[in-house]
C-alpha cells in the first residue's frame, strides 16, 4: 500500500533498505533503520509533550544530521515542522513562534548559546541524548494526506512574514515526481538554509528514493569548500540558486565534476553560465526549475544538456506531474501562445494558504475557472510567455517583489520595518542591479527634521530583518522623487555614493587585493580601509572575491576569515601571518 | 499589466466553495463553477474584512470533518 504521508513513505523505504546510509555528515552517519528509530524515539517524546495532528513544532538548529532526525520526528508525531532561520534576528523568530503558537521548540546547543525565542517547551536534539528511554517503534500516528507537513515563512508586503502551510499530499507530490525517477539524485548535498523551501527537495527527494542526504558543514561555504565536498562526498544531485550557479560557472565550473544533475532557479538563470558549466561537464544535466513556496517549491522544469549554446533567455520549462499552468490577461482570460500574461498555478502543490491569514489566502489562492468545479489556483505575480510547444519563459514580476541572492524580498516589508525608526519622514527601498546581475537593496530616506544617521537606520534594520533584507546602502534625500501620477520615480533616485578616505595601497599585495576588490564590486577603485560590505558587497560577491584571491595570490583563505576581515588592509595583515599562508 | 485582484478601487465579491475555502473575486468576471457568492459586491478592504471574520479555520471542510457548506454538484 502506498502511504499517504511523507514519514510513512520513508518508513517503507527503511524496511526495503534498512542498512543503506540515509544521512551523513563529516562526523556522523545514520542508516535508514537508525534514522527511523531515532526519529521514532523523539516522536514519542514529542507526543508526550502534547504534540498532536498539525501542532506546529518550531525547529532552530544548525545544519546537521540531528536536524534531519528532528524534522522527521515532528512528522512522525503528527505535527508540522516550523523551521526558524538561524540568521533571523531574535525578534523575528519570536514573532513567528508566537504567531503560530508553537508548543515545542527543537534546538541544539549552538542555537541555545546564541539565544532562543521564548514561550515554547525547548527540547535539545543531540544524538541519542535524552531519547534512550523512549521506544524505537513507530508511534503509528494516523496521518491524513491533507494534514499539514510544514509551515515555511517568506517575506510579506504587509511588514510581517507570511507562513506558507503545505500538506503531506503536496510535498509528496513534489518528492515523487517522475523527474527524480532515474536515480540522479542518489547523493544530495544539503546546503541551502533549511528554513527555505529548497529543503523540501534536499530532504525528501533522497530520503524517499533510497538515496542519501549529505549534510554540508554548518555555516557559510565558499567555492573551494563546495568543490571539496562535491568531490569527497561523490555528490550526484545538488540545488544551486541562480546566483550561486553563476558564480560557480564563472569562477570554477569544473567543481561540478561527477555531479549528474544540478537544479537551478529562484531567479533569472544566466544562459552563458549554463553553457560554460555544460562545456566543462558534458555528462551533466542542468535542470532549470521554476516555482513558489506557495505551490510547493517547483512547478515546472527544463532539462538542459551539452551541447548547449547560450542564445536568448533560459526557459523555465514545462509543468511537472499533475501541475496545470494558466497564463492569463487582466480579465482572467487565457492569452494566446507567445503573448505575455500572469502565471497562475493549479493542481499538485497548492498550499492550504497563509498560516493564520485568511485575508491574504483569499486574495492569492483564488477560484479557478479552468479546473474542476470548486478548485483553486495560485496567482504567482510572475509575468511569463508560453510558446507553441508549451515551454514557459519567465519575464519578470508583475509587482514589486524581488529576489536578492535567491531569497524572496518584498521591498514593502523592508520599508515597513524602516518606517518604525523614529525621526524618519519617508522611506523607499529599491533594488539596484550590478553589471554581473547581482541585486542589492538601497534604502532612500527623508529625515523628519534634522539628522538621522544611516548607521542608526542600519542598526535598526539589522535588529528586525534577516541579513539579506537589510539594505546595503542608506541614502538620505531631501524628498522622494515622484512621477507625474504620484508614483515613486525610481529613475530619478541618485546612485548611492560611498565616501571613503581612500588610503592608497602601499605594497604589491595590497595593490593586487585592491584591484580584485574593485573588480568584484564593479567600482573604479577602492582604498585599503574600505569595508567590502559597506561598498555594497554581498555574500555571492564575497564568494567570487575569495575564489579570485585564492587563485591569484595562491593563498589559503576561507569565506569565514573574509567575513571577519573584509578590508584590504585587514586581509593583507591576515595573509602576512605565517599561519595564514600556505605554500 | 495589472492583475484584477490587486485593483484597489474595483468592486469584489467573496466566493466560497464546498471545502469552505474563500476567494476574493472581481465582480466583472463570471463566477467559476463550484463557487457561490458569499458576500458583495463590496470594495476590496470590506471584502477582505468579511473573509477574516468568516473564514476562521483554514482547514478544508472534508479534512476538518466539518459538514460541507454545500453539496458537491
Amino acid at each position: 500500500m502506498v502511504s499517504p504521508s511523507i514519514h510513512g513513505h520513508f518508513a517503507q523505504q527503511a524496511v526495503r533498505t534498512p542498512d543503506a546510509i540515509a544521512v551523513s555528515s563529516s562526523e556522523v552517519q545514520l542508516s535508514c533503520r537508525e534514522l527511523d528509530e531515532r526519529a521514532n524515539r523523539l516522536a514519542h517524546r514529542l507526543r508526550e509533550l502534547g504534540v498532536r495532528a498539525e501542532s506546529p513544532v518550531a525547529v532552530l538548529m544548525e545544519r546537521s544530521v540531528d536536524l534531519v532526525v528532528a524534522i522527521l520526528a515532528v512528522l512522525k508525531a503528527g505535527g508540522c515542522y516550523l523551521p526558524l532561520h538561524s540568521a533571523y534576528p531574535l525578534q523575528r523568530k519570536q514573532w513567528i513562534l508566537e504567531h503560530c503558537a508553537a508548543p515545542v521548540l527543537l534546538a541544539d546547543e549552538v542555537m541555545r548559546e546564541r539565544g532562543l525565542p521564548e514561550g515554547a517547551e525547548v527540547v535539545i536534539v543531540e544524538g541519542e541524548k535524552g531519547l534512550t528511554g523512549y521506544p524505537a517503534h513507530d508511534p503509528a500516528v494516523e496521518t491524513d494526506p491533507a494534514q499539514l507537513a510544514y509551515v515555511i515563512h517568506t517575506s510579506g508586503s504587509t511588514g510581517v512574514p507570511k507562513g506558507v502551510a503545505i500538506a503531506h499530499r503536496d510535498a509528496l507530490g513534489l518528492a515523487l515526481d517522475s523527474i527524480w525517477a532515474d536515480g540522479r539524485h542518489e547523493r544530495v548535498l544539503m546546503v541551502a538554509p533549511y528554513a527555505f523551501n529548497v529543503s523540501t527537495y534536499e530532504l525528501w527527494v533522497p530520503l524517499l528514493h533510497g538515496g542519501r542526504i549529505v549534510v554540508a558543514p554548518a555555516g557559510d561555504l565558499d567555492v573551494h569548500a563546495l568543490r571539496r565536498l562535491i568531490a569527497e562526498e561523490r555528490i550526484t544531485g545538488i540545488h544551486l540558486t541562480a546566483g550561486l550557479f553563476r558564480v560557480l560557472a564563472e569562477e570554477d565550473p569544473g567543481c561540478l565534476a561527477g555531479v549528474r544533475e544540478v537544479l537551478t532557479g529562484g531567479d533569472v538563470i544566466a544562459p552563458a553560465a549554463v553553457q560554460r558549466v555544460l562545456e566543462h561537464n558534458p555528462g551533466l544535466v542542468v535542470r532549470a526549475m521554476y516555482g513558489a513556496t506557495e505551490a510547493t517549491l517547483f512547478s515546472t522544469d527544463a532539462p538542459m544538456t551539452a551541447p548547449y549554446r547560450a542564445a536568448g533567455p533560459v526557459p523555465v520549462g514545462r509543468p511537472m506531474d499533475n501541475v496545470r499552468l494558466h497564463v492569463l490577461d487582466a480579465d482572467l482570460r487565457p492569452v494566446p501562445a507567445g503573448a505575455v500574461g500572469e502565471l497562475h498555478i493549479a493542481g499538485r502543490g497548492l498550499a492550504r494558504g497563509y498560516f493564520g491569514r485568511p485575508d491574504l489566502t483569499a486574495e492569492r489562492f483564488v477560484a479557478n475557472p479552468f479546473g474542476e468545479p470548486g478548485e483553486r489556483m495560485y496567482r504567482t505575480g510572475d509575468l511569463v510567455r508560453m510558446d507553441q510547444d508549451g515551454l514557459l519563459e519567465y519575464l519578470g514580476r508583475a509587482n514589486d517583489q524581488l529576489k536578492v541572492m535567491g531569497f524572496r524580498v518584498e521591498p514593502a516589508e523592508v520599508e515597513a520595518v524602516l518606517a518604525q525608526c523614529p525621526g524618519l519622514a519617508h522611506v523607499a527601498v529599491v533594488a539596484r542591479e550590478s553589471d554581473s546581475g547581482e541585486k542589492r537593496l538601497v534604502a532612500y530616506y527623508v529625515p523628519e527634521s534634522g539628522e538621522i544617521e544611516a548607521g542608526a537606520l542600519r542598526a535598526h534594520a539589522m535588529e528586525l530583518l534577516p541579513a539579506y533584507m537589510v539594505p546595503t546602502a542608506f541614502v538620505a534625500v531631501p524628498a522622494l522623487p515622484l512621477t507625474p501620477n504620484g508614483k515613486l520615480d525610481r529613475r530619478a533616485l541618485p546612485e548611492p555614493v560611498t565616501s571613503s578616505t581612500r588610503r592608497a595601497p602601499l605594497t604589491d599585495r595590497q595593490q593586487a587585493l585592491c584591484t580584485l576588490f574593485a573588480e568584484v564590486l564593479e567600482v573604479p577603485e577602492i582604498g585599503i580601509d574600505d569595508g567590502f560590505f559597506e561598498l555594497g558587497g554581498q555574500s555571492l560577491a564575497a564568494m567570487r572575491l575569495v575564489s579570485r584571491i585564492r587563485s591569484l595570490l595562491k593563498v589559503d583563505l576561507t569565506i569565514t576569515q573574509f567575513f571577519d576581515t573584509p578590508t584590504v588592509a585587514g586581509l593583507d595583515g591576515l595573509l602576512s601571518r605565517p599561519e595564514g599562508e600556505q605554500g | 499589466m495589472t492583475n484584477p485582484f490587486d485593483a484597489e478601487d474595483a468592486a469584489f465579491s467573496v466566493l466560497v466553495n464546498a471545502e469552505g475555502q474563500f476567494s476574493l473575486w472581481p465582480v466583472a468576471v463570471e463566477v467559476p463553477a463550484g463557487w457561490t457568492v458569499a458576500h458583495g459586491p463590496a470594495d476590496r478592504s470590506a471584502s477582505l474584512g468579511y473573509v477574516n471574520e468568516h473564514w476562521t479555520d483554514l482547514r478544508p471542510s472534508s479534512f476538518a470533518g466539518r459538514r460541507p457548506r454545500q453539496p458537491e454538484n
